[in-house]
């Protein structure tokens, strides 16, 4: 399985979507697709729509988020914007605002 | 430093695309690409873009404008419907590619061959009409000669550096 890696200099304004997993340590403004996970790094900033199956967040995201399995947010990160998640990890220390929707995908 | 980033082959990415590292694409791109880094397009991906890097090597597809800093590759495995600006370019045997290519490092070679061709032909006419004129109308020759290289040329270049001035 391969994964695209955004770089920590790197900017997309735009879209991104396919069937690889998505690590991103730069920043992304606009949309992820994806049918695997995708990682928000420490250093990320992203402002976009997440379609995808995990989500790990460790940077910033604000946007609205539907996943197929599972959201975390870890002690270092920040999201603003709805989740849609049948499973939901929030951090002790993470930061969160938006609305939570977990009865989806049943 | 985390100084690469990769779009794997499974990916699209459509819209700007900017950074200060290497790029290795293996997806597709769509829209427009501007690194200070190197690009590297793997055999099995596809670029519809204007791209901008420092360093730009082909294996794969390109459609659009690829202006390189330093150099471009394009090896045989290269597909290329594009324009490209780049001072150093490889085109290797197997290479497909169509399109205009503008290597800005060459100028400083062209002022020299055209300057020596564009003294030649001016000496050259002047000749022509004294070799003609003893054999075949003198009087005409002559005249022609008077007109032509000293009067309007001397006006002429007046007018220009008054024009100029104004």
């Amino acid at each position: 399985m391969a994964i695209t890696h955004i770089g920590s200099t790197l900017v997309i304004e735009g879209e991104i979507s396919g069937s690889d997993a998505v690590v991103v340590q730069g920043r992304v403004k606009g949309s992820i697709e994806t049918s695997q996970g995708v990682v928000i790094e420490n250093s990320a900033h992203v402002e976009a729509n997440l379609t995808l199956d995990t989500l790990e967040v460790a940077g910033d995201v604000k946007g609205n988020v539907t996943a197929a399995s599972r959201v975390e947010i870890k002690p270092e990160g920040k999201m603003v914007g709805d989740i849609k998640s049948p499973r939901i990890l929030i951090a002790d220390g993470a930061h969160f605002k938006g609305n939570i929707d977990m009865d989806v995908g049943r | 430093m985390a100084a690469t980033t990769i779009i794997a082959a499974g990916s699209v990415v459509r819209g700007h695309l900017s950074g200060q590292e290497d790029l290795i694409l293996q997806g597709r791109v769509e829209g427009s690409v501007a690194l200070q880094g190197n690009l590297d397009i793997e055999p099995d991906a596809r670029a519809d873009a204007t791209i901008e890097a420092v360093t730009v090597r082909v294996h794969g597809t390109v459609v659009g404008r690829v202006v390189a800093r330093e150099g471009i590759e394009l090896s045989a495995s290269a597909r290329v419907r594009a324009d490209l600006v780049t001072p150093r370019l490889v085109v290797a045997e197997g290479a497909l590619f169509s399109g205009a290519i503008d290597m800005t490092g060459a100028p400083a070679a062209r002022p020299a061959i055209t300057a020596p061709t564009a003294f030649a032909p001016a000496p050259a006419p002047a000749s022509q009409p004294v070799a003609v004129a003893p054999t075949g109308q003198p009087s005409l020759a002559l005249g022609a000669d008077d007109d032509d290289p000293e009067l309007p040329g001397g006006l002429d270049a007046k007018n220009i550096a008054f024009k100029k001035k104004k």
